[in-house]
């Protein structure tokens, strides 16, 4: 062995030495207590109890706290390393099919833990609450309509997932596993005669079950939705419909307001006659614009409610309204048509008076209000041609003044027209 | 000298670039009178009609008085305002006035459109003999093109029927699919068809010779914010009348927002609930001031 490489293999061995005496140290970030699980719940005690449920969420169980969480710090609550619909997703991702037609709106907003707890919880999937419980803990009114209902489907009493998928769906709307009528099919066999004779031989399994049937339970047999058409009650389809046996059975022997004239005459005559029409009324769809040709659960055949019918096309309105500060008690109560006529009027605006004073006069005692002169004999004086009436000082759907006024300040409203008082 | 015509090209591309958009957004409506009676001192009340044509015809549809006022609106003057009371218009809305200066009516409490002579006299109602099923026809709007063909705005049947200046069945145009409602329609100079759906705010078109109608652009809900309730055309911008909004406003051929004219309001220059308006040869536009009761008389300036 020369000096040289002697020299060489002191130096290796110094080396070595040091690098083993550096390994030695303690490392500053190494965690005190290795198992993380343990780590956190020497804080995080309450957690004990969580861990004996029925139902662990796996990360927890497999105490990877950090999966979910930033154990330093974090922009989103609870200190979780992301938003939740990321950090649920990134495990979870196909619970929503590729190409959903229907997502649940909490799914859709990343509100997992709505329906979900994330650590553990005594129901399958680790669900908040079990079955339609927590369908209904949201959805409160279909779920007082499903116990306060005559005649219930059992298929709702199974749960709610029975028909639907709570994620979302690629088969159709409202979160359906299966379209109208396959869902509906399924069960109720319709090549068997007793079918065929409750639904006069209509071909029904290609038609849309809910259009007469409430699938979640009705006061109705048959569950019928609460509110029947006469023929349908009646079982008189082929009123409206060509025969069962046509080649085109669903198709109605009239098209349009000329079909309903045929029984409601007198309301489709007086519609006509009117100075102004609600256009809906005589399009092509006609009367089903509004009203369900079967049955519905709004009375009168509407398909929805109050002013939710009429937000189909008057949608810029009802925003403005719902922007409103100062609003008119009906129009806030979403009763429009306590003013307007949905079918036609002889005024402006659909209004079914024949001026608005005379609308208005049938709540507002106006006597009781004011001296100041409307109708015929007052002569607006920006324009020979105008007359004043309530609508010169008031907006009927609501303004952002009291009493709806169409100004902050009296100066300001009465100087519209009283030009000579500007100050 | 072979690039002479590339730069010229290049120049004349600019100069149609530049001028374009510009042309069409500088245009804006100047006040220039009102019209508020007839001859005789009888004021107008709610008209919603009002139709211009050559040699300064204007006819006014007084809804609220069941009648038609014919004018003339000459070099900045009105005169006129006789009288058209006729028992087959009971309550005139849409006016038109073809290129003899027959007037067309649309009667909105019959729901017919009436044909009369210039000077008001009645000719005949569209009867609609060869149109195809359905039978029935309600006109919710109507317009006169090139050639006086007739394009009627079919509510019930869902389409534009388009009647020959005799009033004989020429063709029908289904309206798109998925339509929400048709409320308007207009015929540019060069025959084609316009037409507005007042729910879903989008503009299409038909060609002179089309079978159907096409989107002119997209969504006009930004700028269109309340139900339009009449559009007409005029070299290139498309004008929609805003009737609760209170408002004119323009669109290119491609369906852009150009401009937005006017507002509610009850002094002169100010419209409340506009329902029909015309522009004629001399881009003088006229509007049928409903809730103001009267007509307003601009200038178109581009």
């Amino acid at each position: 062995m020369g000096p040289r490489l002697m020299i060489v293999g002191v130096s290796l061995m110094v080396l070595v030495g040091l690098h083993v005496a550096a390994s030695g140290q303690q490392n500053p970030y190494r965690l005190k207590e290795p198992d993380q699980k343990k780590s956190c719940l020497a804080c995080h005690g309450d957690f004990d109890q969580k861990l004996k449920k029925a139902f662990v969420h796996a990360p927890v169980k497999n105490g990877a706290c950090s999966g979910c969480h930033d154990p330093h710090v974090s922009s989103h609550a609870s200190l979780l390393s992301a938003d939740t619909r990321q950090i649920c997703a990134g495990c979870h991702e196909s619970v929503v099919p590729a190409n959903a037609k229907s997502v649940h709106k909490v799914v859709a907003d990343g509100e997992c833990r709505k329906c979900h707890d994330p650590h553990a919880s005594d129901h399958k999937a680790i669900l908040l609450s079990q079955g339609n419980t927590l369908c209904f803990s949201c959805h409160k009114e279909l779920g007082e309509a499903v116990s306060k209902a005559k005649y219930g489907h059992s298929p709702v009493q199974q749960g709610c997932v029975t028909c639907h998928d709570p994620h979302g769906s690629d088969k159709g709307s409202d979160l359906l596993k299966t379209v109208e009528p396959a869902v509906c099919v399924g069960c109720h066999k319709p090549d068997t005669a007793a079918f065929q004779s409750r639904h006069m031989n209509y071909p029904v399994a290609r038609a849309s079950c809910t259009s007469c049937h409430d699938p979640h339970g009705s006061n109705q047999p048959a569950l019928l939705l609460n509110s029947v058409h006469a023929p349908v009650g009646n079982r008189t389809c082929n009123a409206c419909h060509e025969a069962p046996t046509s080649a085109t059975p669903f198709a109605t022997k009239r098209p349009g307001f000329e079909l309903c004239r045929g029984c409601h005459s007198d309301m489709v005559n007086a519609t006509l006659a009117k100075g102004r029409l609600h256009w809906p009324v005589v399009d092509g769809r006609g009367c089903v614009s509004c009203h369900s040709p079967h049955a519905a659960k709004h009375d009168k055949l509407l398909e929805s409610p109050g002013a939710e019918l009429c937000r189909g096309c008057h949608a810029d309105t009802l925003k403005r309204i719902a922007a409103t500060p100062v609003g008119h008690k009906p129009v806030v109560e979403g009763a429009c048509v306590g003013c307007h006529s949905p079918h036609g009027s002889d005024g402006v605006y659909l209004v079914d008076q024949p001026s608005i004073v005379k609308l208005c006069t049938t709540c507002h005692d106006y006597e009781k209000h004011s001296a100041h002169p409307i109708e015929d004999k007052a002569v607006d004086p920006r324009n020979k041609n105008l007359r004043v009436d309530c609508l010169s000082c008031h907006n009927g759907h609501g303004t952002a003044h009291k009493w709806m006024l169409l100004n902050a300040t009296n100066l300001e409203l009465c100087t519209r027209c009283h030009k000579k008082f500007t100050r | 000298m072979k690039s002479a015509p590339i730069a010229c090209l290049v120049a004349a591309a600019l100069v149609a670039g530049h001028l374009g958009p510009v042309t069409a957004q500088a245009a804006r409506l100047r006040h220039l009178a009102s019209v508020y009676f007839d001859d005789a001192g009888i004021g107008l009340k709610l008209p919603e009609g009002v139709a211009c044509g050559g040699a300064g015809r204007l006819v006014v549809g007084d809804t609220g008085n069941g009648r038609l006022l014919r004018f003339a609106y000459q070099d900045g003057k009105l005169s006129g305002g006789t009288v058209v009371r006729i028992p087959q218009v009971l309550a005139p809305s849409v006016v038109q006035l073809n290129s003899k200066g027959d007037i067309y009516t649309l009667d909105s409490r019959q729901r017919r459109i009436v044909h009369l002579s210039p000077e008001g006299e009645f000719k005949a109602s569209l009867a609609f003999d060869g149109v195809p099923p359905p039978g029935t026809v309600v006109p919710r709007s109507f317009a006169i093109g090139p050639g006086d063909v007739i394009h009627v705005l079919d509510a019930f049947g869902r389409r534009v029927v388009a009647l020959d200046a005799q009033g004989k069945f020429q063709r029908a145009l289904p309206l798109p699919d998925g339509i929400g409602f048709a409320t308007a329609l207009a015929v540019d100079a060069a025959g084609n068809v316009l037409l507005i759906d007042s729910i879903k705010r989008r503009l299409f078109s038909a060609a002179k010779d089309g079978s159907a109608f096409t989107p002119i652009g997209g969504d006009l809900s930004e700028s269109l914010t309340t139900m339009p309730t009449c559009i007409a055309a005029s070299k290139g911008v498309i004008f929609v009348v805003e009737g609760t909004g209170s408002t004119i406003l323009g669109f290119g051929q491609d369906g852009s927002f150009l401009s937005r004219q006017l507002s509610l309001g009850w002094e002169e220059g100010e419209l409340n609930h506009p329902s029909q308006m015309c522009i004629n040869d001399k881009d003088e536009v006229f509007i049928a001031d409903r809730d103001n009761s009267r007509i307003q008389v601009f200038q178109l300036i581009r």
